[in-house]
């Protein structure tokens, strides 16, 4: 029942897709596939008004000058912008193709954008038009309804000179000089002068011998260019053996309902790094040394897929990275930390500019690395380095207390920017009397700072006491221990003074000594919500700018006029940016970059990007 | 593996990361960041004398310690304190090459960003020497103007001299606005002492000492950039 869901759910999904028709042109096969649904972007922000804000009349000022004047405005260019673009890539054991589709209404505002010595170089063959740029390997081939853009980049090539190729005579050498002498002399008469001029004393088969390696090397490069042009006119048609994309299950399941503004799509790991080490291992194969079986044990079965949204009051770009049964487990142990809760008693949110968090375990770290190690050589076809890397890493874990490392740090790190102070500084100027002689004087001023607060798990208090005390003792007062408990850190290397404290299992290491204070004697007026108690411990890692409390708690006594209006605008208008890196579920890691806006003056979070560009743009 | 390894990196990039945009929002934050250049020349009747040049950042310390936690800002490299050191030493050694030059001293303050560089000369015309090769070259390759006699004593008069040329304001303009704020706050001061008492001063900005033996004078470093002010000044002594 479950799969008869999942099928029909697929064909839905497909069929949705399949009235969306470029994208019948990406063959099954593909390994990296980019969309860009164009209505769903022109739905958010339409033509007319890019075109008439300051980034798109930027745009097309540049544009009307790069083809003096034939294109004007955005319709003029002939691309349907309501349909999808996509790049594609495809690779084999020879070369990686990379692929843009582009959709067109009429393929004459295309056209208007070339230069007349471009349009010289362009084949018709029915209603297609094409050129090769033989030098990029690329092909560009239109119709009336989509563009087609390949460029072919060869990862095995058989065709370099070889050592042996160099070891030629000195008479040839000598006759290879004398002909790049004449050729330099009279380029006018080339065929001419290889034939009259050059008399080499001795036969010449090691001039033959180039002259025939490069007739060569040009067949080679048009039967390529003709195999390029082949291969575009089966794309263009959708002319695939194995079908099209939306047959390969995998994609279609990952791209999901199709309402993402963009989706990147990696399908195999494993066959893309297959194809390229063709190239890194100078043509002995994929699995030179065993490095492909090394790969396949890592990258099999990892795909990745991203999708970014601009929706009403965010933008997101979310990704997720899936991967093999192996390296989930590896990922999960080192991933799966446990963050602190008695951290949230330390900071309050209300005054808070963001935080970094971590939540790694040093634990598991610890006990996967070794493990990882030994497994990525132990398929190696080098005897030595296969046996002695694991016995290396079985040494090195039994060397290392796992157990008693996490003791020390537990891999849980929160770094908070806790609020903007301001406070007194001290400065020395200088100070004159009557018959100018000066006078050295220290002054104050008042400054401005954000704070922070760094947290980290630690059982250890003895021994951080321990060696707090020494660096007391040895710091020729840099470090000094107060009645409270606190360590200050003044030194000239860094601008403000460092506090640090132990509470709770917990090493705390901040820029206030009063919060420290407080929070040494339980009397600190904490504040954390829900929301970030959850986002600091739910994911592996995260970070959280409130730009909005930034932008308005910033220091505006000292600022121009212009930075001063830029900066308030900054802070009417922002809203929070979080990143978040999820723990491992189902064999998948999630991460997320999220850009909330404010909704009020902005139709969306694009048009949003766009109003910010338009006032901030000088 | 490479894949634990790139995430790892990756982690402790978007670390590095967040720990620079701390350091840079500290930075910013400490808007304030003016300097003091002091130039002190103590003469004697003779026309020998010794001079102390005081670049004191002390006002921005706060700034400049953040900076120097940080490799680049602007697209320009952060010095190291060993890097100021070594420019130090180098200026102490080309001094060392000019004849007449003795007694050379430098001091680095990096508590409070002072540093001085001192000297005695036989003449005035040593200290010209000092920066005479600098500013040739510059005025060939940039095609500027520069006096290469900046300091003149003769017959009881000392002057100071500062040709302006217009390339100062072109490469000002040239940096962008947060570079240009550097020397939005900054001072240049001379002090000229003399053993002679000073009858009269060019320069309408300078002031003499009550007891005539000393002149002073303070300019911000904008006007000079733009031409608005100049420290060109003609000083006569009593014979």
């Amino acid at each position: 029942m479950k799969k008869i869901l999942l099928l029909t759910y697929l064909f839905c999904i497909a069929l949705t897709i399949n009235a969306q028709d470029l994208v019948s042109k990406i063959p099954k096969d593909a390994k990296a596939v980019v969309s860009i649904k164009g209505k769903n972007v022109t739905d958010l922000v339409s033509v007319s008004e890019f075109e008439n804000s300051k980034i798109g009349k930027l745009f097309l000022k540049e544009m009307r000058n790069e083809t003096d004047g034939r294109v004007s405005n955005l319709n003029e260019l002939g691309i349907d912008l309501n349909r999808d673009f996509y790049y594609f890539m495809t690779s084999d054991s020879l070369s990686l193709k990379h692929h843009v589709l582009v959709p067109f209404k009429d393929k004459t505002g295309f056209e208007k954008l070339m230069p007349e010595r471009q349009k010289k170089k362009i084949i018709t063959d029915g209603d297609l038009s094409y050129f090769v740029d033989t030098y990029d390997s690329m092909i560009t081939m239109w119709n009336n309804n989509m563009l087609l853009m390949v460029v072919s980049q060869e990862t095995y090539n058989n065709d370099y000179y070889s050592y042996n190729d160099y070891s030629v005579e000195e008479v040839a050498e000598e006759v290879v000089l004398e002909e790049e002498e004449v050729e330099v002399e009279s380029t006018e008469s080339e065929i001419e002068v290889e034939e009259t001029v050059i008399e080499p004393s001795e036969p010449t088969y090691n001039n033959d011998y180039y002259e025939n390696l490069r007739k060569d090397r040009e067949a080679k490069k048009l039967l390529a260019d003709k195999a390029l042009v082949t291969y575009a006119k089966s794309t263009i048609k959708g002319n695939h053996t194995n079908g099209s994309i939306l047959k390969n299950t995998k994609y279609v399941k990952a791209i999901g309902n199709g309402k993402d503004e963009a989706v990147a799509w990696i399908g195999d790991f494993s066959s893309i790094y297959s194809d390229m080490l063709q190239n890194l291992s100078y043509g002995m194969g994929p699995n030179y040394l065993g490095l492909y079986d090394s790969f396949q044990s890592f990258y099999s079965d990892m795909s990745l897929t991203s999708k970014l949204n601009f929706e009403k009051s965010q933008a997101s770009l979310k990704t997720r990275y899936t991967m093999n049964n192996d390296m989930a487990k590896y990922t999960e142990a080192m991933y799966n930390g446990k963050m602190n809760s008695n951290f949230f008693k330390y900071f309050n949110e209300d005054k808070m500019l963001g935080y970094f968090a971590v939540n790694i375990s040093t634990k598991g770290v610890l006990e996967a690395y070794p493990e990882m190690m030994s497994k990525m050589f132990e398929g190696y076809n080098d005897d030595e380095v296969a046996a002695f890397v694991p016995i290396g890493m079985k040494i090195l874990s039994l060397l290392i207390d796992e157990e008693g490392a996490a003791q020390l740090l537990r891999g849980d790190m929160l770094f908070v920017l806790t609020e903007m102070k301001e406070r007194e500084l001290t400065y020395t100027t200088y100070e004159y009397d009557e018959n100018y002689e000066r006078e050295e004087v220290t002054k104050t001023k008042k400054e401005t700072l954000p704070g922070f607060l760094m947290m980290l798990t630690s059982s250890e208090g003895d021994l951080f006491h321990k060696l707090m005390n020494i660096a007391v003792k040895e710091s020729r007062g840099e470090v000094t221990l107060s009645t409270n408990g606190i360590y200050q850190l003044t030194t000239s290397d860094l601008p403000l003074t460092i506090n640090v404290a132990y509470k709770d299992n917990a090493i705390l290491i901040g820029s206030s000594f009063e919060d420290l204070v407080a929070i040494k004697t339980g009397k600190f007026n904490s504040k954390v919500s829900g929301k970030h108690k959850s986002l600091i411990k739910k994911n592996s890692s995260a970070i959280y700018v409130n730009g909005h409390e930034i932008a308005s708690t910033f220091p505006r006594e000292m600022m121009p006029n212009a930075v001063k209006e830029k900066i308030d605008f900054i802070s009417q208008n922002t809203e929070d940016v979080i990143f978040k890196t999820g723990k491992i579920k189902n064999n998948a890691m999630e991460g997320e970059m999220i850009l909330n806006v404010p909704e009020k003056g902005h139709n969306n979070s694009l048009a949003y990007f766009l109003n910010m560009i338009n006032a901030l743009m000088d | 593996m490479f894949n634990s390894i790139l995430a790892q990196i990756y982690q402790y990039l978007t670390m590095k990361r967040f720990f620079n945009f701390f350091i840079l929002i500290l930075s910013l934050t400490l808007f304030s960041s003016c300097f003091e250049i002091l130039e002190e020349i103590n003469l004697n009747a003779d026309g020998s004398g010794e001079m102390l040049v005081t670049f004191n950042l002390s006002k921005s310390k706060s700034k400049i310690a953040s900076i120097m936690l940080l490799d680049s800002v602007n697209g320009y490299k952060v010095p190291s304190k060993e890097d100021l050191g070594l420019a130090l030493k180098e200026a102490k050694n080309h001094l060392k090459t000019i004849e007449g030059i003795t007694n050379i001293n430098t001091t680095s303050d990096f508590d409070n960003y002072i540093f001085t560089i001192s000297c005695d000369f036989s003449s005035t015309a040593n200290l010209d020497a000092v920066f005479k090769d600098l500013i040739s070259k510059h005025n060939k390759k940039s095609k500027t103007k520069f006096n290469t006699t900046n300091f003149s004593y003769s017959t009881n008069s000392f002057k100071r001299s500062f040709s302006y040329d217009e390339s100062i304001r072109r490469n000002f303009y040239k940096l962008n606005s947060e570079d240009r704020k550097v020397f939005e706050d900054a001072n240049y001061t001379s002090i000229y002492r003399f053993e002679n008492d000073v009858e009269n001063v060019t320069n309408t900005n300078a002031k003499v000492s009550p007891n005539k033996k000393a002149v002073f004078l303070k300019v911000d470093v904008m006007s000079l950039i733009l031409g608005e002010k100049n420290i060109t000044n003609t000083i006569q002594l009593s014979k």
